[in-house]
């Protein structure tokens, strides 16, 4: 039972065993755990070696999401640009449009301060499949993102909880914006949700 | 094809400094609230000419600050200050990262005792608060920021001093990204910042140096606040 401390340092201590690399990004990749600047530099690393590379199969797409999702976060061009077009070469086709890769463009337009840009293609999202959640809820992210009010992020988060009761998430999120904005009482209703 | 693929980590280091856009996630922890004038940055009292206030923070606090920040570029992150010094000259020598998730004042009595305790030892006392907000665009200070300093002053005996990281600043990798504000009556006036730049703070960063704040070591408790291994990599470099 390893923890991410231990695959850390294995992976630090031997830069070139890719196999290091793969499974700490895997363990990062299952615990959906944000470590922006250790995945940017292991998922350049694997990436750019053929090798290791091919050997990861299927898994390499993967490794390029959380890769260029880690690009967006430490605000690497280079790696982002190069993790969506390949991206985009492999999986964006006028004729099975991919919902997956819509969202990250959406993210991508997010990153870049984008919000209508963004707002369009989550809209879009919504259009083909109405209980898209990820889309609803990238969408209230992009209203935080602009800087509404917390009462605003708070009525997005309450519509998106009506459809969604059982996402943990959502209600942490709901009870910061209660507590932040000092309403005790609602935050320990939304906290008492997640037990 | 992967052998098409020409990355290179090689971003200038400025752009490093994760607090740069308003990150997109996973979960729904987005970055939040709204631009809003805060009463504390409305303050008019300011020092006689040639007498100006200021604190100054040491590069283990300042470097131990940011990495704080950066650590949890979609949270609000606070923390004490600790040092000498009191009224028109206060020096921040270390600093205690607090929270990201929030502060509520069971957390913060329990850190604020076990830090004071911490910092008596070596003759030292809590002298500031530090907080970062949670969206990049958002420069006033928080609701909780000036009553938390308030209640610090009052239980250590002698003023607190507020310090503001400064989101959009920390772009810039000349600018220590700082902003204080100390009691000045009714409100909040500014004081100087004595600091050196962030050179020191990116080259930690780039070196992958982790801090644990109070949350980690609530979680966890064989984890150290007082990080001692900031200090030593920043006498090593």
């Amino acid at each position: 039972m390893t923890s991410y401390a231990e695959l850390k340092t294995a992976a630090d201590a031997a830069p070139r065993d890719f196999s290091k690399a793969t499974a700490l990004l895997k363990f990062v990749r299952g615990h959906q755990l944000r470590k922006p600047a250790v995945v940017a530099r292991y998922g350049a690393a694997i990436l750019n070696d053929r090798r290791a590379a091919s050997r990861l199969g299927d898994e390499v797409w993967s490794v390029y999401e959380q890769t260029l999702l880690a690009a967006l976060d430490v605000d690497d061009g280079e790696l982002r640009d190069a993790c969506e077009a390949a991206i985009l070469e492999r999986f964006d086709s006028a004729s099975t449009p991919s919902q997956r890769v819509e969202r990250l463009k959406g993210l991508v337009a997010e990153a870049a301060g984008d919000w209508d840009a963004a707002m369009a293609r989550y809209a879009g999202l919504l259009e083909g499949n109405a209980a898209n959640a990820a889309a609803l809820k990238r969408e209230i992210c992009v209203l935080k993102g602009r800087g509404a009010k917390p009462d605003k992020v708070a009525e997005a988060l309450n519509g998106y909880l009506a459809k969604f009761q059982s996402d943990s998430g959502a209600w942490q999120a709901l009870a910061e914006v209660h507590a932040g904005a000092l309403r005790f009482p609602d935050a320990v209703f939304c906290y008492e949700e997640l037990a | 094809s992967v052998q098409a693929l020409a990355l290179q980590l090689a971003s200038p280091r400025r752009s490093r400094v994760v607090l740069h856009l308003t990150p997109p996630q996973r979960s729904l922890r987005a970055p939040a609230w709204s631009v809003r004038r805060s009463p504390l940055l409305q303050s008019t009292s300011f020092a006689r000419p040639g007498a100006m206030p200021k604190v100054t923070v040491a590069p283990l606090a300042h470097t131990k600050m940011l990495l704080h920040a950066a650590q949890y570029p979609h949270c609000a992150v606070d923390g004490l200050l600790i040092g000498a010094g009191a009224g028109a000259d206060v020096s921040a020598a270390d600093a205690v990262p607090l929270f990201h998730n929030g502060t509520l004042s069971p957390a913060l009595e329990a850190a604020t005792a076990a830090a004071a305790h911490d910092a008596a030892a070596s003759g030292r006392r809590i002298v500031g608060y530090y907080a970062a907000n949670e969206h990049i665009d958002d420069a006033s200070a928080a609701r909780t920021a000036g009553p938390v300093a308030d209640a610090l002053a009052k239980g250590g005996g002698a003023p607190a001093v507020l310090v503001q990281i400064s989101n959009r600043r920390l772009a810039d990798a000349g600018d220590h990204g700082l902003s204080a504000f100390a009691r000045a009556g009714d409100s909040w006036g500014p004081l100087d910042v004595a600091c050196a730049p962030s050179s020191k703070f990116l080259a930690a960063l780039d070196a992958g140096i982790e801090i644990v704040d109070f949350d980690a070591h609530l979680d966890d408790v064989a984890k150290d606040w007082r990080n001692p291994h900031v200090g030593d990599w920043l006498e090593a470099n």
